[in-house]
């Protein structure tokens, strides 16, 4: 019965993981040195379905069932390989000899689409919770009256 | 009576199970090659609503009770594969996901308003027998 709530939860999790990674790409949008010295480059997250943990795989398959719904996980960080944005500002200290310093391959607008979007999924995922919360208390009431 | 009561709450088993199922499209409605899952329960239970064979228990006494048939969940999980409809490969449509969780929400909530009516009946049924 609660198996749904989980479902919901991990990818309310997902969602606002999503959200983080949004607002670390957006805080480091002029960042030319990480750690390293290097430029920042745009982080995505991987979602991937979540598989089964296998005693419930092989207990299903015994009763003749499909593996059911697990929900979603975040199974890495990828770093976004697109080409840096060069400019040309001689007077930054990142600048090469040319004059011209590489910027983070951040794009503000498309970050801001993926934020509402994030935003609006882990909304999607709360009203179905919400329902599944809903339907659990309903089956409390059931003999009540 | 009971035998209503027995399939309702099976009603109520796959309104829960198909829940699941919607609960994970939404969870992955950003999971690249991802494909929509729903639960076909009512094929299941009209079929069995219109066998309404129940499997009895082995009885040694002529006073024991047969029992009824209740049959562990067995609900057809399916993948519907067969539409794309995003870049991504994930078909799950944000829209008609949210309109199948409202239905499937009501849909519960009434099967489990009528159980609950049935054990009203039984309850009055067997109160009124005993007052004078």
């Amino acid at each position: 019965m609660f198996d749904s709530f989980d479902v919901s939860s991990s990818g309310m999790t997902a969602q606002r993981l999503r959200m983080d990674i949004i607002a670390d790409n957006i805080a480091n949008v002029n960042t030319t040195r990480n750690a390293e010295g290097e430029t920042y480059r745009r982080k995505v997250p991987v979602f991937q379905e979540k598989d089964t943990s296998s005693f419930k795989k092989l207990l299903k398959a015994r009763l003749g069932q499909d593996s059911s719904a697990e929900g979603v996980e975040v199974v890495s960080i990828a770093e976004d390989q697109s080409p840096f944005k060069i400019i040309y500002n001689p007077s930054h200290p990142d600048a090469d000899e040319e004059g011209y310093v590489e910027m983070p391959n951040i794009d503000i607008s498309s970050e801001m689409v993926d934020m509402i979007s994030a935003s609006r999924s882990y909304e999607a995922n709360i009203t179905a919770l919400n329902t599944a919360k809903n339907m659990a208390l309903k089956a409390l009431e059931i003999g009540r009256g | 009576m009971v035998s209503v009561i027995n399939l309702m709450s099976r009603g109520l088993d796959g309104a829960l199970d198909r829940q699941q199922a919607l609960a994970d499209n939404l969870a992955n409605i950003d999971t690249p090659n991802y494909k929509r899952k729903d639960v076909d329960f009512i094929s299941v239970l009209r079929e069995e609503s219109e066998k309404s064979s129940s499997l009895s228990l082995k009885t040694t006494n002529e006073r024991h009770i047969a029992g009824s048939k209740t049959e562990a969940n067995s609900f057809k999980s399916l993948a519907l594969r067969e539409s794309n409809y995003r870049n991504d490969k994930n078909n799950v449509d944000v829209d008609v996901e949210m309109a199948e969780v409202a239905k499937n929400g009501v849909y519960y909530n009434t099967l489990a308003k009528q159980i609950n009516d049935q054990f009203r009946i039984l309850k009055d049924v067997i109160s009124k027998g005993g007052s004078q």
